[in-house]
C-alpha cells in the first residue's frame, strides 16, 4: 500500500525530471520546469525509496544468514532433522517473504545457467556446524536470537506493512530460539 | 486502522486473554500452573499499559466484558493448554496490527508484546507457526 504510494511518487519524480530536461527551451506552451519544491519532493521520495530498499535487503540478509546456519546444522547432523527441519522451513519462508517484490524475477535464460558468470561472485562456503549436536542446537538458537534482534531493530524505521511482517518474523525467531534450547519435546 | 483503533483492539484482546487465563488456571495441570500464572500476570500488565496508551492517544479505554465466549469447552488440562495457545495466537494478531498502525515507542512495545505472545504460544503448543500474528500467512 505504502510501497505503491512511494512508487507513484517516484514515477511522478521521474516525469518531473523529464520535464526539466525538455522544459528549458520552451516557454509557456511546452512542459513546465518543476518547481524547486517539486524537485525537492522527488529527491526526498528517491531517498526514502533507497533507504527502504536497503532496509529490506538487510532484513532478508539476516534471515538468509540464519537459513545458512540451519543448512549447516542439518548437513552435519541428519539426526536433528525431525526437530530442526520445520524451523528451517520457516526460516526459508521468512527469506522469501522479506524479499517479496524486491527485484523482478530473473529471466529463465539467465537463471538456467548453473555456473555463475564470474567465480569471484560465488558466495563463500558457510562455516560448518559444531560437531557436537547439542552445541549445534545452541549455535542455532543463538543465530535465531541474533536474527530476531536484527529484525526487531529494523522494524522501527520500516514502512507500516513491512514493519508488521518484520515483527512477526522477529517473534518467530524468538519462539524458535526457545524451541531450540528448552523445547526439547517438540 | 488508526493507532487508537489498533490500541483499542489490542486492549480488548488483552481483556479477553486475562479472562481466558482465569479459565486456563482453573483447569491446567499442577505442573504447568506457574506458567499459567506468569502468563496471566503478563497479560494483566499489558492490559494496564494499553489502557494508558489509549488514554494517551485521546481515547476512552475499552472495558472488559462480564464474560467471554470461549472457542471451545475447556474440560481438562489438555483443553486448558489448547485454550492458552489460542489466547496467545489472538493476542499476537492484534499486536501485529498495532505494529503496523503505530510508530516509535508504541511500535516497539507492540513488537515486544507480539514476540512474548509467540514464545508463550510455542511453549503451550510445543510447535511453531512460521508467521505469528499474521492470519493471512497462516496455512
Amino acid at each position: 500500500m505504502t510501497t505503491t504510494g512511494r512508487r507513484t511518487l517516484l514515477t511522478a519524480g521521474a516525469s518531473a525530471a523529464a520535464a526539466a530536461l525538455t522544459g528549458c527551451t520552451s516557454d509557456g506552451a511546452g512542459p513546465r520546469r518543476p518547481s524547486p519544491a517539486e524537485e525537492a519532493a522527488a529527491r526526498e521520495a528517491e531517498r526514502v525509496a533507497r533507504a527502504e530498499a536497503a532496509l529490506r535487503r538487510r532484513a532478508a540478509d539476516a534471515s538468509r544468514t540464519l537459513l545458512e546456519r540451519y543448512d549447516a546444522a542439518l548437513a552435519a547432523h541428519p539426526a536433528l532433522r525431525t526437530r530442526v527441519a520445520p524451523l528451517r522451513a520457516a526460516a526459508a519462508a521468512h527469506v522469501r517473504a522479506l524479499s517479496e517484490g524486491d527485484r523482478p524475477a530473473p529471466s529463465p535464460s539467465a537463471a538456467s545457467g548453473t555456473a555463475a558468470p564470474a567465480a569471484s561472485t560465488a558466495p563463500a562456503a558457510p562455516r560448518p556446524a559444531p560437531a557436537d549436536p547439542a552445541a549445534a542446537l545452541r549455535e542455532l538458537a543463538a543465530a535465531a536470537r541474533t536474527a530476531s534482534g536484527a529484525h526487531t531493530a529494523e522494524l522501527l524505521a520500516a514502512p507500516p506493512e513491512y514493519a508488521r511482517l518484520l515483527a512477526s518474523v522477529a517473534a518467530a525467531g524468538a519462539a524458535h530460539a526457545y524451541l531450540l534450547t528448552e523445547g526439547a519435546r517438540a | 486502522m488508526s493507532a487508537l483503533d489498533a490500541a483499542q483492539a489490542a486492549l480488548a484482546a488483552e481483556h479477553a486473554a486475562v479472562y481466558g487465563y482465569g479459565v486456563v488456571g482453573g483447569r491446567v495441570a499442577e505442573e504447568r500452573r506457574a506458567e499459567a500464572t506468569a502468563a496471566y500476570e503478563a497479560h494483566r500488565a499489558r492490559r494496564d499499559a494499553l489502557r494508558r496508551t489509549v488514554r494517551d492517544l485521546g481515547g476512552t479505554p475499552a472495558v472488559a466484558a462480564a464474560a467471554y465466549e470461549l472457542p471451545f469447552r475447556v474440560a481438562d488440562p489438555a483443553g486448558a493448554v489448547r485454550l492458552a495457545a489460542v489466547l496467545e495466537d489472538r493476542v499476537a494478531g492484534v499486536y501485529s496490527d498495532l505494529v503496523r498502525a503505530s510508530g516509535g515507542a508504541l511500535r516497539g512495545e507492540a513488537a515486544a508484546a507480539l514476540r512474548e505472545a509467540a514464545v508463550r504460544a510455542v511453549r503451550w503448543r510445543g510447535s511453531d507457526v512460521p508467521f505469528p500474528g499474521l492470519a493471512e500467512r497462516a496455512s
